[in-house]
């Protein structure tokens, strides 16, 4: 049985703010670090194959991809200018 | 190394075209600058008419980051990485990697999320994410 209690200011500080902060806690900040990247979109099977390699093989890959962006924005570019 | 390809030397997945490395920066060790990079043919990028990188004693003293341009695309040179320190902490809170170049060293993760969390930029806010999870991952958590 709850026994009823006044409403002391003790009541409100030391009790019912911490309850309620809690409510407004990001709840992604319980989430495991992995389950809040994919939450917020990230392609996680990426990730996992990009861990499987060497530091030296993903900066290898990123160099490859990263070439292909800068080729395809030349060729905007240019098709900028042409058009 | 710090910045966005440390984070892909880490496993981040993300594009990042500028290099940005932590130097020491005594006017010894960056009048080694110039000539390093000599063939690649490096410009001050920020004040307009960007100049070639020339530097005297007088001016390296003056300096405490560089943002450079070159043939190979952009390196900034900085002194201290916010979060982190200055480069002896940098240093310290760095791990060797191996390139074909030769050994390199980059930030460790745990530095690399404290630097990226005190930019506190909205841009880096995927890299943070991502560079959590493959802490936890790492860490078998």
């Amino acid at each position: 049985m709850f026994r009823s209690q006044s409403l002391t200011p003790e009541l409100i500080s030391d009790t019912i703010l911490p309850m309620a902060s809690e409510t407004h806690r990001d709840p992604s900040d319980r989430r495991s670090a992995w389950a809040a990247a994919e939450a917020y979109g990230c392609d996680m099977s990426l990730l996992e194959s990009n861990l499987r390699r060497t530091p030296a093989e993903r900066i290898r890959v990123h160099g490859r991809g990263l070439a292909a962006a800068l080729a395809l924005r030349t060729a905007m570019e240019s098709r900028a200018v042409g058009s | 190394m710090v910045g966005g390809f440390a984070a892909v030397a880490h496993g981040v997945t993300l594009l990042t075209q500028d290099i940005d490395v932590c130097c020491r920066f005594t006017p010894d060790n960056l009048m080694r600058l110039p000539s390093a990079l000599s063939d690649l043919h490096p410009v001050h990028r920020m004040p307009p008419g960007r100049p070639p990188l020339r530097l005297t004693p007088e001016a390296a003293a003056g300096f405490r980051n560089l943002y450079l341009e070159t043939d190979w695309g952009q390196l900034d040179c900085l002194g201290e990485i916010l979060g982190v320190g200055g480069y002896d902490e940098v240093l310290a809170q760095s791990v060797e990697i191996e390139l074909p170049g030769g050994p390199c060293r980059i930030l460790a993760i745990d530095a690399l999320v404290r630097a990226k969390q005190a930019m506190g930029r909205d841009k880096d806010r995927e890299t943070i994410l991502q560079l959590r999870a493959i802490q936890e991952r790492t860490r078998g958590h």
